[in-house]
């Protein structure tokens, strides 16, 4: 279903940029659909890069831990940078030179919702308790 | 010298349907700068949908009310993607044909929200009108206006009816005129031309950088269109498709695009009622999925992209969804240097901003 | 270009009967497949609880031991899931939309009612209408606080 590129060289974490730049070279410039990222419970991040380039769909993927500083795409492509912030907001994870804040300002009080293990103290309440439905004295009309 | 004003083209405005806020730097009435800020509109959806796979087929359709079944779509696509199950060829027509409907609805109205913006009243009346009898039909076809909940995994939930069918094709050809009439209004209105050409120009080489998708990518020379890859019944031997584009990438080009999308959208409802033969509607599926799955769809805005990642129980593990809003709404800051202040209302509006696609 | 393009449909418009739908004096005109509000006709029913455990928003509860059928009405989202599912034809759907309601109430199906009748409950303000709780879910305590388990209630037909 998807083709995986594996990087080889190990300087940066995630070297995408120089990726871009051999893609570039054969076809036109791809176009980049988004970015995921992933929490395997076991402290390290699964990062993956969605493009369409050459009329085919294309994935990239990375594995990263949890504070490592990684490479930002944006001075190659203008619309990664909302993609990067909303992966700060939502997994906590650091890009050069992007800050988060566009989703999950700090007066909404949660931090980090999609993350597995790790439960910050103010997370998300889940659903609450069952209760099944109790009749008061207000219980009258029989209605057609 | 002058000085420069910021002024917050607020969350609260009377232009735009949901809150977004643009702050505009302005030196007398000319913009030299805007900043972009969403998120009003969070709802965590993309923690909500993970919790039971079966009853996001549902939830998935509340995302947007203009694009629902698109959504619905693409989601169940995803997970056939990931159970590795094949669709007939009947759901899969059935589901384009609604799918175009759709289109229809999102692009009358986002016609006439622009028309609204400039002041057009009449026009934006009329295409709300031609909008309600569309909006009639799917209520007769579906049993709702707006979702229409008729996606299930593996094909589609109850058949639909060769009356049906009839019906779709007698109110098709009774709204065709109309739309030629609207499209030569716009045409050739010498107050709607004067008022959008020449106004918000989208270069090519920012409409690659910022990844646009859709009708403002094709209004500035971009023939993108996940159309072309062939999924639900666009791949069904029979079914011809070419995208409309422009080159100018102002306003009045991305509106050409939309008008021309309604007057294809009719023929490609047709092509696709010729294919219809009788056959299984539902592929049912057993047990839990395992894999990972990607469904791709071109909503009205552009290209709706779902990644599912499921490990074999009723939780999904990951679910994330890229809305066109998503990507199209930050290209209003590349758009909107140097235009008067009387035009950022027709510029933000011409990109058919979501907030609700956009914030999730 | 033309200067005054839509001046023909605008005469015409000015003589003829307005085209929006002239609510209370005229009807709406609602189709028969529209999915509207859901009954029970509870003479039929065998207590197999598919339709409990099929719903996506949780909104049904049964009683076996009191023959009550509950229905929060808000939670509703009249996806006919429930009407597939059930074996003996027990609900149906009409095509009317349910009613707007003042208070938070649901809607009771009793055995000992007439067919299709139903007895209407209206919540206190501090209970919330709560959904049931699915297999492996905990209970957390939310910033407005634990709501309670046991409600006034005396005899009168339980949900």
């Amino acid at each position: 279903m998807t083709d995986e590129i594996k990087s080889k060289e190990p300087k940066p974490v995630n070297d995408i940029k120089s990726k871009v730049d051999r893609m570039t070279l054969k076809f036109p410039r791809p176009r980049l659909i988004t970015i995921i990222a992933n929490d395997n419970a076991d402290g390290t991040f699964e990062l993956i890069y969605a493009f369409h380039y050459n009329n085919q769909y294309t994935e990239v993927r990375y594995t990263v831990m949890a504070d490592d500083e990684l490479d930002s795409l944006s001075p190659y492509y203008a619309g990664a940078v909302n993609m990067e912030r909303e992966i700060v907001d939502m997994m906590g994870l650091h890009f050069k030179g992007i800050e988060g804040g566009m989703l999950l300002t700090p007066e909404k009080g949660i931090v980090t919702p999609l993350r597995k293990p790790l439960k910050p103290k103010e997370s998300k309440p889940s659903l609450p308790a069952p209760i099944p439905v109790q009749a008061t004295e207000n219980a009258s009309e029989v209605k057609p | 010298m002058s000085r420069v004003s910021v002024i917050p083209f607020g969350p609260q405005h009377s232009s735009f349907l949901e809150p977004m806020n643009l702050k505009l730097s302005l030196e007398e009435e000319k913009v030299v700068g805007a900043t972009i800020n969403i998120g009003y509109n969070h709802r965590g959806m993309e923690y909500a949908m993970a919790q039971d796979y079966k009853r996001t087929v549902f939830l998935c359709e509340r995302v947007c009310g203009i694009c629902s079944y698109h959504h619905s779509s693409a989601y169940v696509q995803a997970l056939e993607n990931a159970f590795n199950v094949k669709v007939s060829d009947r759901a899969n027509l059935i589901r384009t044909i609604m799918m175009e409907c759709q289109r229809l609805t999102s692009h009358l109205l986002a016609l006439g929200h622009t028309a609204e913006a400039l002041g057009y009243e009449n026009l934006f009346m009329q295409f709300f009108r031609e909008r309600e009898e569309i909006m009639m039909l799917v209520n007769r076809v579906s049993g709702n206006r707006v979702h229409y909940s008729m996606n299930t995994i593996g094909g589609l939930r109850k058949d639909v009816t060769y009356e049906q069918l009839k019906d779709i094709e007698r109110t098709v050809d009774v709204m065709e005129p109309k739309f030629l009439e609207l499209q030569k209004v716009i045409r050739t209105d010498s107050t709607f031309r004067k008022r959008t050409m020449g106004i918000g120009v989208l270069k090519r080489s920012d409409a690659e950088s910022y990844c646009v998708v859709g009708p403002v990518g094709r209004g500035s020379g971009l023939p993108h269109d996940v159309r072309l890859t062939g999924f639900a019944g666009y791949g069904v031997d029979g079914m011809k498709f070419q995208p409309v584009y422009y080159e100018e990438g102002d306003v009045y080009a991305r509106n050409m695009v939309r008008m021309d999308e309604v007057i294809q959208s009719v023929d490609l409802i047709r092509q696709a009622l010729n294919l219809i033969r009788d056959e299984p509607f539902l592929n049912p599926v057993k047990g839990h999925p395992t894999a990972e799955g990607v469904g791709r769809v071109e909503a009205p805005r552009g290209e709706l992209y779902y990644y599912v990642k499921a490990k074999g129980e009723v939780k999904l593990d990951r679910i994330k969804l890229r809305t066109p809003a998503f990507v199209n709404i930050p290209a209003i800051a590349a758009m909107i240097g140097g235009a008067q202040l009387a035009d950022v209302a027709p510029i933000a509006v011409s990109v058919d901003p979501c907030i609700c696609c956009c914030d999730r | 270009m033309i200067l005054m393009s839509m001046l023909k449909s605008t005469l015409k418009n000015l003589f003829s009967h307005p085209v929006t739908v002239l609510y209370p004096f005229e009807k709406p005109d609602i189709p028969d497949t529209n999915r509207g509000r859901v009954v029970w006709e509870m003479q039929k029913c065998i207590w197999c609880r598919l339709c409990e455990k099929n719903c996506p928003t949780l909104a049904i509860t049964t009683d076996k031991e009191h023959k009550t059928q509950t229905i929060a009405r808000a939670r509703c989202i009249a996806c006919r899931t429930c009407v597939d599912v059930c074996p003996t034809n027990t609900i149906s759907m009409e095509s009317k939309y349910s009613e707007a309601v003042f208070l938070r109430e649901v809607h009771v199906y009793d055995l000992a009612l007439k067919p299709f009748e139903y007895r209407v409950i209206q919540l206190p303000p501090s209970q919330k209408v709560i959904l049931k709780k699915r297999p492996g879910e905990q209970e957390v305590k939310d910033e407005i606080g634990t709501t309670s388990v046991s409600a006034p209630s005396e005899g009168k037909g339980q949900a």
